[in-house]
């Protein structure tokens, strides 16, 4: 069986919370089989882990503040619009720039999928990232707003981010988290949902 | 006769053609009004750009062009990055062009880091000639 996630190990009580309270909120949705890792083992039965944010049963951080600010949160799955356009990149030729790019790598377009999934579960479904193909076979995922921006590039195994916070002078912060690392990557997206003060620190 | 590679001043401009999406958003993010990191991500050799002293930014406009956008060389600099004049020759692919400079990452640079010096130019980034200039010169046209 597949180790169970890092921060679940960093998160015993919530951990403790799931097992022992029933999910008041809606129940989690069909996760493809691209997520599904069997992350606990409770009286024999193997319990599939959902998107972060749907494990959470009660108000308890700042991600349940934002949430209740935003009245509103997503399914977790990735939209129609989105699937398209990953569906179109994964097949682009080689030079469908006009100026030689590579075809985009299909380990961009799974890591994307993912990273997607995930992140959908915060976000209405008109401010799902935007998938940009890039000119070296690469994709990035972007949010913009006039008071921040956060750009997340896949290279190779990672996901290099970037963030920008502007005001009279502007503030950037950098990270890198591995591709397979969604829980990871959310938090990034959670400080530009939520307008987070502090960026995440690994 | 050969260009010669010259030192590029810190307060000479640099231009930079934004291209090359499927589709403008792909290249612009027109919520803020500036071109995504996204780019300018380089070639093996670094990001391409024209050096202001030897074209004009409207010089090398094609169909395909989305805007155009600078920078200083010295802005570029004080970001770590290393700006080189690499002037291509006549019979060389792409050329001739004089004006022809890379921005490139400091060898060693971690991934990161890398995105954060393509998202610094992006966001201090003049806009010289704007997405929607076909139009403009479309309406020069008629007028």
């Amino acid at each position: 069986m597949s180790a169970p996630p890092a921060y679940l190990d960093q998160e015993a009580s919530t951990r403790a919370l799931l097992v022992s309270a029933p999910n008041t909120r809606k129940p989690p949705p069909q996760v493809p089989s691209f997520v599904v890792v069997p992350w606990a083992v409770v009286a024999g039965t193997v319990i599939e882990a959902p998107p972060e944010r749907l494990r959470r049963t009660a108000p308890s951080g700042p991600f349940d503040q934002g949430i209740q600010q935003l009245g509103w949160v997503g399914d977790g799955r990735v939209s129609q619009t989105a699937e398209a356009k990953l569906s179109r990149l994964s097949q682009l030729q080689p030079n469908w720039d006009g100026e030689e790019a590579p075809a985009i790598a299909s380990a961009a377009i799974t890591a994307a999928r993912r990273a997607l999934y995930f992140v959908g579960a915060l976000v209405r479904p008109q401010e799902e990232p935007r998938i940009v193909p890039l000119a070296n076979g690469e994709l990035q995922l972007d949010r913009h707003a006039p008071d921040r921006s956060l750009e997340v590039e896949h290279m190779g195994g990672t996901w290099a981010i970037v963030g920008i916070k502007r005001g009279a002078t502007p503030e950037f912060f950098s990270a890198e988290v591995p591709s397979g690392d969604e829980a990871a990557l959310v938090r990034y997206f959670d400080w530009f949902e939520l307008r987070a003060e502090r960026w995440p620190s690994r | 006769m050969a260009f010669a590679v010259e030192e590029i001043p810190d307060a000479d401009d640099l231009y930079r053609s934004i291209s090359g999406g499927l589709s403008a958003d792909d290249r612009w993010s027109f919520e803020i009004g500036r071109p995504h990191s996204g780019a300018f991500v380089p070639d093996p050799d670094g990001v391409s750009m024209d050096w202001a002293r030897y074209r004009a930014p409207r010089a090398r406009l094609k169909s395909t062009t989305l805007a155009v956008v600078a920078i200083t060389a010295g802005r570029c600099r004080s970001f770590g990055a290393r700006v080189v004049h690499a002037p291509v020759q006549e019979g060389e692919p792409y050329g001739p062009n004089q004006a022809h400079a890379l921005v490139q990452n400091p060898a060693g640079l971690p991934r990161s880091d890398q995105k954060l010096l393509r998202a610094r130019i992006a966001e201090e980034a003049r806009i010289v000639v704007p997405p929607g200039w076909q139009d403009e010169t479309d309406t020069a046209r008629v007028a």
